[in-house]
C-alpha cells in the first residue's frame, strides 16, 4: 500500500513537475500596472517627507530671521559703545567727585539700563545715551544660549523599501486570526454550519479593518482646557525696577482644528490652526500692606492706593518693568495716581498707584508640525506626538484688572515653540473618533526681543475632540 | 547564468526590459504551480501575478545561495497559500467518504495529461489540495505542512489520503479503468 502510494506520488510529481503553460498576456500588462503604481506610492510618500521636512526648515528659519531682524536694530553702535563705556564710566566718576547733582546721577545709575530711560540720560551728557546700547549689548552676549535643536524623530528613508514588509506583516497578523478559527474547522462536518457564519462574520469584521486601515486623512476639532505659565530670566538692572512677580500662571481655554496625513503604517503628520492664550498673566505689583512695603504704606488705606508699581514717566509715555516686558501704558489708568520722586525732580522714575494689578495677556494662532507615532490602533487608540509650533502673536494687551491698558513692547511676531504629548482615542466608528491629548507646548526662544528679558510661556493643555477619518 | 545574474542586478534596478526577461523566462513553469494550487485558471493568473509583482519588489533581498527558480516558486507557493488562507477559511471541507480503491498502477497515470491531471488537483476540496500539493510537489513533511498550515499533524495525513483516493477515483472515471464501476455507489 505505502509502495503504491509512493509510486503514484512519483508518477503524479514526475508527470506535473515539468509542465508549463504560457500564462495569458493580461498578466504581464498587470505586472507592470501594479509595478508602475507602487513606484508612483512611493515618490508620492518621498515628496510628502521632504515637504515635511521642508516646513521644519522654514519654520526654524522664519524664527530665526524674525528674531535676528530685531537684534540688529543697533548693529553699528556696539562697538563704538563699548569705547564709549569707558568714557562714560570716566564722566560718572568726574561728575560725581565734582559733586553735581549727585542725588540725579544715584537715581541714574540705579535706572541706566531701563531702555526707556534714554530722554533721562540725556540729562547728564551725550555720552551716557551710549549706555543703552552697551547694555543691550553685554546683555545680548550673556543671553546667548546655546540653541538646542529639538530632535525630531524622523521616519528613516528605509521605511519605504520596509512598506512591503509591513504590508506582509499586516496580511501576517489577519492570517493568524483567521488561522486560529481555521483550527474550529477540523470539528466534524455537521457543526461546520454554525462554526461557518462565525468565520463569515469574522472574515466580514476583517475586510472592514482593512478599509479602516487604509483611511489616509483625519481631521479634527479641539477644545482644550489648559494651564499656561511662563520660565522667565532677566538682567539684574531690568530687574531692579521691575515690577514684583508672584505666581503667574492662569487656567485658560484653547482650541483648534488639526489636520493628520498618514506617511506610513505606524507614522502621520499633523498640521492645523489653534489659538492659544500663552504666557498668561505676569501679575505683580507691591502690596502697600505687604509684607516689607507695609512699614511704608500710606496711613489711610484709600481706595485706590492699594498697589505700587515702579514706572517711568518720559514724553507722555508711562512704561513700566514687568515680567513678559516693558509694559507700555497707552495713559494713567483711570483710578490710579502717579507719584513722582520729589526729591529728585530730574529723575523721570515715579510710582504709580493702583488698586488693582497688572497682567500682560498674549494670544496666540499656532501651526503645529507634529509627527505622531501610532502604538495602538484599534478601537482604543494610543499615539505619542512631537513636533513645533509656530505661534503667532495676534493679541498683545496689558490689563489692569478688567481694563485693557496698554501692550507689552518688544513683543516678537512669530515665535517658535516645541510640544510633545499623548494621544489616546476611542473608535465610535469607521470614520468618527474621540480623542482626548494631553499636549506640553514650550516656546523654544524668548518671545520678547528685549535683551535683558528672557520669557518664555509653556502650556500644559488637555486637547479633547472628534476626529474624522476618510 | 551570468546573463541571469545580469538580469536579476537590472531587475533591483528595477529595468523593465530586464524584467520581461526574468518573466518570461518563468512564467510558464510558475502558471504551471499556480494552477496546480489555484481551483481554476483565473485565481491561478492572480496568483501568478501577484507572485511576480514580490518577487520584483524582492529581488533585492535574493541572495544567490539557492537556485532562483527556487526561490521564485517558493514565493508562488507562498502567495497561493496565503489565497489559500484568506479565502477557504469559510469553505467547509466537504466530506469524502475514504475509498480505499483497487491498485493503482503507474500505467493509470500514463494515459493522462499533465493538463488533465492538474484539472483534477483543482477540483480537489482547497484544504486536500493544498495539503496534497505540498506533500507531494513541494516535499514538505507533514510536520512542515502542519505548521505551514496551522492543522494537526493528523488532518494532515488524513487530507493526503483523501486527496490521493479522490483523485485515483476522478482519474478511473476519466477513463473508466475496467472493474471500477461496483466499487463506488455511495
Amino acid at each position: 500500500m505505502n509502495m503504491e502510494k509512493q509510486n503514484m506520488d512519483k508518477a503524479i510529481r514526475e508527470k506535473l513537475e515539468m509542465f508549463s503553460q504560457q500564462p495569458p498576456l493580461h498578466v504581464w500588462d498587470n505586472i507592470q500596472g501594479q509595478l508602475q503604481a507602487q513606484k508612483r506610492k512611493r515618490r508620492i510618500v518621498l515628496y510628502s517627507r521632504i515637504a515635511a521636512a521642508a516646513l521644519v526648515v522654514m519654520a526654524f528659519l522664519a524664527g530665526w530671521y524674525f528674531n535676528e531682524k530685531s537684534d540688529r536694530a543697533t548693529p553699528a553702535l556696539t562697538e563704538t559703545g563699548i569705547e564709549q563705556s569707558q568714557s562714560t564710566r570716566n564722566t560718572e566718576n568726574n561728575v560725581t567727585g565734582a559733586g553735581t547733582g549727585n542725588e540725579v546721577l544715584t537715581e541714574n545709575i540705579k535706572s541706566e539700563p531701563i531702555e526707556n530711560s534714554a530722554e533721562e540720560q540725556k540729562s547728564i551728557g551725550e555720552t551716557l545715551i551710549q549706555e543703552e546700547e552697551i547694555t543691550d549689548f553685554t546683555a545680548e552676549v550673556q543671553n546667548q544660549q546655546p540653541s538646542g535643536e529639538p530632535e525630531i524623530p524622523v521616519a528613516g528613508g528605509r521605511n519605504n523599501l520596509k512598506l512591503l514588509n509591513k504590508i506582509e506583516a499586516f496580511v501576517g497578523k489577519n492570517e493568524d486570526k483567521k488561522l486560529h478559527l481555521k483550527e474550529e474547522e477540523t470539528t466534524p462536518v455537521n457543526k461546520i454550519n454554525k462554526t461557518d457564519e462565525l468565520l463569515i462574520a469574522e472574515n466580514i469584521r476583517n475586510m472592514k479593518n482593512r478599509e479602516d486601515d487604509e483611511s489616509k486623512w483625519r481631521v479634527g476639532i479641539q477644545v482644550s482646557p489648559g494651564y499656561s505659565s511662563e520660565t522667565s530670566s532677566h538682567s539684574e538692572a531690568y530687574s531692579n525696577s521691575m515690577a514684583y512677580s508672584n505666581e503667574s500662571g492662569n487656567i485658560n481655554i484653547s482650541g483648534g482644528f488639526s489636520v493628520q496625513m498618514k506617511a506610513g503604517k505606524k507614522w502621520s503628520v499633523e498640521s492645523g490652526v489653534f489659538y492659544a492664550r500663552n504666557g498668561g498673566e505676569s501679575n505683580g505689583s507691591h502690596n502697600w500692606f505687604d509684607g516689607a512695603y507695609s512699614s511704608v504704606a500710606p496711613l489711610d488705606n484709600a481706595p485706590g492706593r492699594k498697589y505700587a508699581n515702579d514706572v517711568n514717566i518720559s514724553d507722555g509715555l508711562i512704561t513700566m518693568n514687568s515680567v513678559a516686558g516693558v509694559i507700555e501704558l497707552s495713559g494713567t489708568p483711570g483710578g490710579t495716581e502717579v507719584a513722582t520722586d520729589i526729591e529728585s525732580p530730574a529723575s523721570n522714575s515715579g510710582t504709580l498707584l493702583t488698586d488693582g494689578e497688572f497682567s500682560q495677556v498674549l494670544d496666540f494662532i499656532e501651526v503645529p508640525l507634529y509627527l505622531r507615532y501610532s502604538i495602538l490602533d484599534s478601537k482604543f487608540g494610543l499615539e505619542v506626538l512631537g513636533g513645533l509650533n509656530a505661534g503667532i502673536v495676534v493679541g498683545n494687551k496689558v490689563y489692569l484688572e478688567d481694563e485693557n491698558v496698554g501692550k507689552t513692547k518688544d513683543i516678537s511676531t512669530l515665535n517658535i515653540s516645541g510640544a510633545i504629548g499623548v494621544g489616546l482615542s476611542y473608535n465610535l466608528n469607521k470614520h468618527i473618533s474621540l480623542a482626548v491629548e494631553p499636549r506640553f507646548n514650550y516656546y523654544l526662544n524668548s518671545i520678547n526681543q528685549n535683551p535683558d528679558i528672557s520669557f518664555r510661556p509653556y502650556r500644559i493643555g488637555i486637547y479633547t475632540g472628534l476626529y474624522y477619518e476618510f | 547564468m551570468e546573463d541571469l545574474k545580469n538580469i536579476i542586478e537590472a531587475c533591483v534596478s528595477g529595468d523593465v526590459c530586464a524584467q520581461e526577461k526574468l518573466y518570461n523566462m518563468f512564467a510558464p513553469k510558475m502558471y504551471g504551480v499556480c494552477l496546480r494550487y489555484a481551483k481554476d485558471a483565473t485565481e491561478a493568473e492572480d496568483n501568478l501575478q501577484d507572485g511576480f509583482f514580490k518577487v520584483f519588489t524582492k529581488i533585492k533581498g535574493f541572495r544567490h545561495e539557492g537556485s532562483l527558480e527556487g526561490w521564485i516558486r517558493r514565493i508562488m507557493v507562498n502567495v497561493s497559500l496565503e489565497k489559500y488562507r484568506k479565502r477557504n477559511i469559510m469553505h467547509p471541507v466537504e466530506d469524502v467518504t475514504i475509498y480505499d480503491g483497487q491498485q493503482f498502477s503507474e500505467d493509470t497515470l500514463d494515459k493522462i495529461s499533465a493538463k488533465e491531471l492538474i484539472g483534477l488537483i483543482q477540483q480537489l476540496p482547497p484544504r486536500y489540495k493544498m495539503v496534497f500539493n505540498l506533500f507531494v510537489m513541494e516535499g514538505l513533511s507533514h510536520q512542515q505542512i502542519s505548521e505551514e498550515m496551522k492543522i494537526s499533524v493528523g488532518t494532515s495525513k488524513s487530507n493526503l489520503a483523501r486527496a490521493r483516493n479522490i483523485l485515483k477515483r476522478k482519474v478511473r472515471e476519466l477513463y473508466k479503468v475496467v472493474g471500477t464501476n461496483e466499487n463506488y455507489s455511495a
